[in-house]
C-alpha cells in the first residue's frame, strides 16, 4: 500500500515537472520562431502576391499583434490539436507531422532494437575478460564508433553496402516495383504482416537496416564500452568477492549478479541516446532519403516555415521526454535504491 | 606537533611546490597510457597543420573560391594526397582549412559555454533550495529538454546561415549541461569540511566558490570540456551538413561532406578527405578526454 | 621430527611464503611480502596491525577470491592437505561453499545493493547445501529461517524481503554472519566484523560470533585492530606489519610482554581507562607498497632501528613458544 503511494507520488512528480519542461520549451521555440527576421506572411505567399493580402494573412496568422498574444492564440490552437498552418505545404502542421512521424519512429524504433541488443551483447563480451583479444577489438571498435558522427556512418555504409556490395538498397522505405501495404500503423514493416505481404515485409527491413545501423553504431560503441567499465569495475567489489566466497558459479556471478549492478547507469545513458535517435535521424534521413518527420523538419528549417519548425521541435521534444520519462521507470523498477528515496 | 609561526611567502612557496608537484604526477599519470599520448599527438599536428595552413598546404589558394576545370574530379595522387573536387580544387587543402574552422568553432562555443555555465552551476548548487537554485535549474531543464542537435537546428533555422550564427545556436543550447555537471559537485561538496570551515572564518562566499570549491572540480569539468569539443564539432559539421551553417565554398568539413556526398559514390575521394578530418579530430579530442579523466581518477 | 608430523597431522590451515601483488593502472603494489601461518584444528587465531597492513589481502586470499587486480605471486595455502594456491576450480569451489566461510569488514559494501537478502541468501545456500539436488522454495527458506534465527535476527521474512539498504548496520552485520555460516563448516574468518557498528551492538556481535563458534566447533581467524576484541577472542595472535609476521605468540603473553617494537608500541598506542592516559600512537605511515622499504619493513618507524634493519630482512626465529621477526633478537 506504501509502496504504491511512493510509485504514483514519483511518477505523478516525474509528469508534472515534465509538463513544465514542456510549457517552457514551447515559450523557448515560439520565442526564437518569431526572432526571424523578414516577413513570415510575405515569405509564404512569394513576393508577387499583392499587399491586400498579404495584410489579410497577417491578420490570420495573428502576426500583426504583439508576442505574447500571439502565444496565447498559438496554444489556444494547440489544446485544440492544431499546430497552425504550414507556409510551404498550407495544411496544418499537425496534419503533415502525423503523415512523416511513422516513418520516423519505425526506423527510431529499429535502431533502438540493435542498440540495445548490440551495446549489451558487446558490453558483456569483452567485460568477461578484459585484455583478452575480443576486449581489445571491443576497444578499437568504441573509439573508431564514437569518433565518426552519425551521417557520416551514414554515407560510409552506404557506400560500402549499396553502391559498392549491393548487399542493401541505398535510399527509400520500400523499393518501386512493390506495393506499399495498406496504412495502419504507418510502420511498413507491421503494416506489411498485417496484410500478409511477406515480400513488402523483406524489403522493408532491408530498406531499414542501414539507416537503422548508421543510427546506432556510435551509442552502441558508447554505452558497450560504458557497460564493460561498469562491469569490471564491479567485480572487484566487496559483494561480488562475498558471492565468490561462497563457491557460487562464476557464470551465474558475472551475468546476475554483477551486471545488473553495471546495467542500471548503462541504462540511463542507453535511454537518453534512444531518445536522441530521433534528433541523430534528422541528418540519416537526409542521406538515406527516408520520407520522414526529419525530412520535412529540415525542409521547414531551410525554408523558415515558422509554424513546422515549432511544431517539429516541439514533437521532437515531446518524444524526447516521453522517452525519458519511461527511462526513469524503467530505472525504477529495476533500482530499488531509487524506489526507497523519500519524497522532499 | 607544535604550532609554528609561518610566513606567507613560506605558505605560498610551499603552495607553489606542491602544485608543480601534483602536476608532474597528474603527467606522469597522463603519459602512462599510449592512446592518450596518441589523442594528444593527432591533436597537436592537427593544431599546428590548422595554424600554419597558408604555408604548409600544397595549394592555399585553394581553399575558398576557386575554379580550374582541367583539374576537376582527379583521384589521390602523389599530386593531389586526396584527389580534387568537382572544382579543381585541392582536398587534402581544403580539409586542413577545415580543420582551423573546427577548431575555432571549438574554442569560440567553449570560451562562451564554459564560464557562465559553471559559475551559474556553482552559484545554483551553494545556494541549494533557494529560489536562485530553482530558477537556474528549471531554466536549464529546458534547455535539456530537447536534444542538443535538434535544439541547435532550430535556433540555427530562424538566424541567416553562417559559420558565426552556427557557434551562437550551439553554444546557446551547450551551457545548460555545465550548470548541471558543476551543480551535482556543488550540491555534494558545499557539505565538507573545509567548506564549513572557510565559512566559519569568514571567508566570502565568492572565494569560497572559486578558491575551494572549484579546484576540486577541475578533474570533471576538464574532462567533460575535451570530450565536449568532440561533440560540437559533430554538431557543427551537422548544422552546415543541412546547410544552416558554413555556406560554400567556406572550406568548413561539414559543409564539405555535404557538397561532396553528391558526388558517391563514383568521387568518393571527395567525401573521404573532410569525413576523415572530422573523424581524425574527434577521435583525438576522445582520447584525450578519456586520458584526463583516468589521469585525475588517481592512484 | 615426530613432534612436527604430529602437529602438521592437526593442522586445518598452513600458509607457506605467501606473496601477493596488487596492480593499479598505474604501479605495482607488493603487498603480501611472504607470509607464513599455521592454524590448528580448533583453533583461534587473531591477527593485529594498523589499516593498510594487508590483514584483508590475506583473507582474501585464502579463499582465493582477490579483486582482479591483485594475483598471488608465490606461495602455498594448504587447507587439511589441499594447496589451494594450486588445485583445480571445483575443488576450490566445494571447499568455498562448503568449509569455509568469510564475514567481511564493511556488510554494506559486502552484500549486493540491487538483490534482496532473500535471491542472495537463497543463491548461497542452494551452494552450500549437501543435498543440492533435493532443493525446493520451501527447503530453502527453512534453511534461511534456521540460520537467521541462529544470528537472532527476528522477523525473517522481513528482513528476506529487505535490500540490504533497508537494514540497521546491525541487522546487516548478522544478515553477513547467516551467510558466513552458510558456508563455514570447519573455519571462520572474520575480517573486522565489528568496526563499522555503533558500540553497544559492538558486543552483541561478538558475542555472537564467540557463541556459534563454540557451539558448531569451528577455527578462526579473527582479524581486527581492536586489541581487547583479540585478547577476550583468540588463543594465539599474529602481528601483521606491511605485509610481514613481525611476531606471533599465545595472545595472553603477547599482551603481557609483546617482543617486537611494533608490537609494543602497537599496544601502548591503546587508550587506556587507568595509567599514563592516552598512548602517543606510532609515528609516520604504513609502508609504500608500490617501493617498499628494504630489509625490515618496519625500520623507517621503528625506533630502535640500526643499520642491519635497513639490509637484511628478518628471519622469524622461535623463542619457546613464539616467534618474533626482529634483528633485535637475532644479534646475539
Amino acid at each position: 500500500m506504501r509502496i504504491d503511494n511512493i510509485i504514483n507520488n514519483f511518477i505523478i512528480r516525474r509528469i508534472f515537472s515534465s509538463i513544465f519542461v514542456l510549457f517552457g520549451l514551447s515559450i523557448l521555440i515560439f520565442v526564437l520562431a518569431r526572432l526571424l527576421p523578414g516577413d513570415p506572411a510575405r515569405l509564404a505567399l512569394g513576393p508577387r502576391a499583392p499587399e491586400e493580402v498579404v495584410e489579410q494573412y497577417r491578420k490570420m496568422l495573428h502576426l500583426d499583434q504583439p508576442i505574447y498574444i500571439q502565444y496565447v492564440y498559438w496554444l489556444y490552437d494547440v489544446f485544440h490539436l492544431s499546430l497552425g498552418q504550414s507556409l510551404v505545404t498550407f495544411r496544418d502542421v499537425l496534419v503533415d507531422i502525423e503523415d512523416f512521424l511513422p516513418a520516423s519512429m519505425e526506423l527510431v524504433l529499429f535502431s533502438a532494437m540493435i542498440l540495445v541488443i548490440g551495446a549489451l551483447s558487446l558490453g558483456v563480451l569483452s567485460g568477461k575478460r578484459p585484455g583478452s583479444i575480443a576486449d581489445n577489438l571491443m576497444r578499437i571498435f568504441s573509439y573508431i564508433g564514437i569518433s565518426i558522427p552519425a551521417f557520416v556512418w551514414a554515407i560510409i555504409l552506404q557506400l560500402i553496402f549499396s553502391y559498392w556490395l549491393g548487399i542493401f538498397p541505398a535510399i527509400g522505405r520500400i523499393s518501386d516495383n512493390i506495393t506499399p501495404p495498406p496504412k495502419v500503423t504507418g510502420f511498413i514493416m507491421i503494416d506489411s504482416l498485417i496484410s500478409g505481404n511477406i515480400y513488402a515485409f523483406i524489403d522493408a527491413v532491408e530498406h531499414l537496416v542501414l539507416p537503422a545501423l548508421a543510427l546506432a553504431i556510435g551509442p552502441i560503441a558508447q554505452e558497450a564500452r560504458i557497460l564493460r567499465a561498469n562491469l569490471v569495475e564491479t567485480i572487484g567489489k566487496d559483494y561480488i568477492l562475498n558471492l565468490r566466497s561462497h563457491g557460487i558459479p562464476d557464470n551465474t556471478i558475472y551475468f546476475k549478479y554483477a551486471l545488473k549492478p553495471s546495467m542500471i547507469p548503462v541504462v540511463t545513458i542507453m535511454g537518453l541516446d534512444i531518445a536522441s535517435l530521433i534528433a541523430n535521424a534528422f541528418l540519416v534521413e537526409l542521406i538515406f532519403n527516408w520520407p520522414g518527420l526529419s525530412r520535412y523538419g529540415i525542409n521547414a528549417m531551410l525554408r523558415k516555415d515558422l509554424n513546422a519548425i515549432v511544431g517539429v521541435t516541439l514533437v521532437v521534444g515531446l518524444i524526447f521526454i516521453i522517452a525519458n520519462l519511461i527511462v526513469d521507470m524503467i530505472i525504477y523498477k529495476i533500482d530499488p535504491r531509487v524506489r526507497n528515496i523519500k519524497s522532499e | 606537533m607544535k604550532y609554528q609561526e609561518v610566513s606567507y611567502e613560506q605558505i605560498s612557496r610551499k603552495q607553489k611546490e606542491l602544485i608543480r608537484e601534483s602536476l608532474k604526477r597528474w603527467w606522469f599519470r597522463y603519459s602512462k597510457s599510449k592512446l592518450s599520448i596518441l589523442g594528444l599527438g593527432i591533436f597537436l599536428v592537427i593544431a599546428v597543420l590548422a595554424l600554419f595552413a597558408d604555408y604548409v598546404t600544397p595549394y592555399p589558394s585553394n581553399a575558398g573560391l576557386y575554379i580550374n576545370f582541367k583539374q576537376s574530379y582527379l583521384p589521390p595522387s602523389t599530386e593531389h594526397l586526396l584527389g580534387t573536387d568537382m572544382y579543381g580544387r585541392d582536398v587534402f587543402t581544403r580539409t586542413i582549412f577545415g580543420f582551423r574552422y573546427a577548431l575555432m568553432m571549438v574554442g569560440v562555443v567553449l570560451g562562451l559555454v564554459v564560464p557562465p555555465g559553471v559559475v551559474l552551476g556553482l552559484i545554483a548548487g551553494y545556494y541549494r533550495g533557494t529560489w536562485i537554485d530553482t530558477i537556474i535549474t528549471r531554466v536549464s531543464e529546458v534547455f535539456i529538454a530537447l536534444p542538443p542537435l535538434v535544439l541547435a537546428l532550430s535556433i540555427a533555422s530562424v538566424l541567416e546561415p553562417n559559420i558565426f550564427n552556427a557557434m551562437m545556436a550551439i553554444s546557446l543550447m551547450w551551457w545548460p549541461w555545465y550548470v548541471r555537471l558543476v551543480y551535482s559537485m556543488t550540491s555534494s561538496l558545499r557539505n565538507e569540511q573545509y567548506v564549513y570551515a572557510a565559512k566559519a572564518i569568514g571567508m566570502p562566499t565568492y572565494k569560497i566558490l572559486f578558491k575551494e570549491l572549484l579546484p576540486n572540480m577541475l578533474g570533471p569539468i576538464l574532462t567533460k570540456v575535451t570530450l565536449d569539443a568532440g561533440w560540437i564539432i559533430i554538431i557543427g559539421a551537422a548544422i552546415s551538413f543541412v546547410g544552416l551553417g558554413a555556406q560554400p565554398p567556406t572550406p568548413d568539413l561539414g559543409t564539405m561532406v555535404s557538397e561532396y556526398s553528391r558526388y558517391l559514390p563514383d568521387y568518393w575521394w571527395m567525401t573521404f578527405g573532410p569525413a576523415i578530418g572530422i573523424t581524425l579530430l574527434i577521435l583525438s579530442f576522445n582520447l584525450i578526454g578519456d586520458g584526463i579523466r583516468d589521469a585525475f581518477a588517481g592512484e | 621430527m615426530v613432534l612436527e608430523m604430529r602437529s602438521q597431522e592437526n593442522s586445518l590451515l598452513k600458509i607457506s611464503d605467501l606473496r601477493v601483488d596488487y596492480k593499479s593502472y598505474w604501479y605495482f603494489y607488493h603487498v603480501l611480502n611472504g607470509i607464513s601461518l599455521n592454524l590448528k584444528q580448533g583453533e583461534k587465531v587473531g591477527l593485529i596491525g594498523e589499516s593498510g597492513s594487508g590483514k584483508t589481502t590475506l583473507l582474501k586470499s585464502i579463499l582465493g577470491i582477490l579483486p582482479p587486480q591483485g594475483k598471488i605471486v608465490s606461495g602455498d595455502i594448504i587447507f587439511r592437505g589441499i594447496n589451494l594456491t594450486k588445485t583445480n576450480n571445483n575443488i576450490l569451489k566445494e571447499i568455498r561453499r562448503k568449509s569455509i566461510g568469510m564475514i567481511f569488514q564493511d556488510p554494506l559494501s559486502a552484500l549486493n545493493p540491487v538483490f534482496t537478502i532473500k535471491e542472495q541468501l537463497f543463491e548461497i545456500l542452494k551452494w552450500s547445501s549437501e543435498y543440492k539436488k533435493q532443493l525446493n522454495e520451501e527447503s530453502l527458506k527453512e534453511a534461511a529461517y534456521k540460520l537467521l534465527t541462529e544470528v537472532s535476527l527476528p522477523e525473517p521474512d522481513r528482513i528476506l524481503e529487505s535490500y540490504p539498504f533497508q537494514l540497521s548496520g546491525g541487522m546487516r552485520q548478522r544478515v553477513m554472519i547467516a551467510m558466513a555460516l552458510a558456508s563455514a563448516r570447519e573455519l571462520l574468518l572474520a575480517d573486522e566484523p565489528t568496526t563499522n557498528l555503533d558500540v553497544t551492538i559492538q558486543d552483541q556481535i561478538l558475542k555472537l560470533i564467540n557463541n556459534l563458534i563454540n557451539e558448531k566447533k569451528l577455527s578462526l581467524i579473527l582479524v581486527s585492530h581492536a586489541l581487547g576484541m583479540i585478547s577476550k577472542m583468540t588463543d594465539r595472535t599474529y602481528v601483521i606489519y606491511g605485509g610481514d609476521i613481525m611476531e606471533e605468540a599465545p595472545t595472553k603473553k603477547l599482551f603481557k610482554e609483546p617482543l617486537h617494537p611494533y608490537t609494543k608500541l602497537l599496544i601502548e598506542s591503546v587508550p587506556r581507562l587507568y595509567g599514563k592516559g592516552i598512548g602517543e600512537g606510532i609515528k609516520g605511515n604504513p609502508p609504500d607498497y608500490r617501493n617498499p622499504p628494504t630489509g625490515c619493513r618496519f625500520h623507517l618507524r621503528c625506533p630502535f632501528a640500526s643499520e642491519i634493519c635497513r639490509k637484511k630482512k628478518p628471519e622469524l626465529i622461535s623463542i619457546e613458544n613464539r616467534k618474533v621477526s626482529c634483528h633485535l633478537y637475532t644479534e646475539n
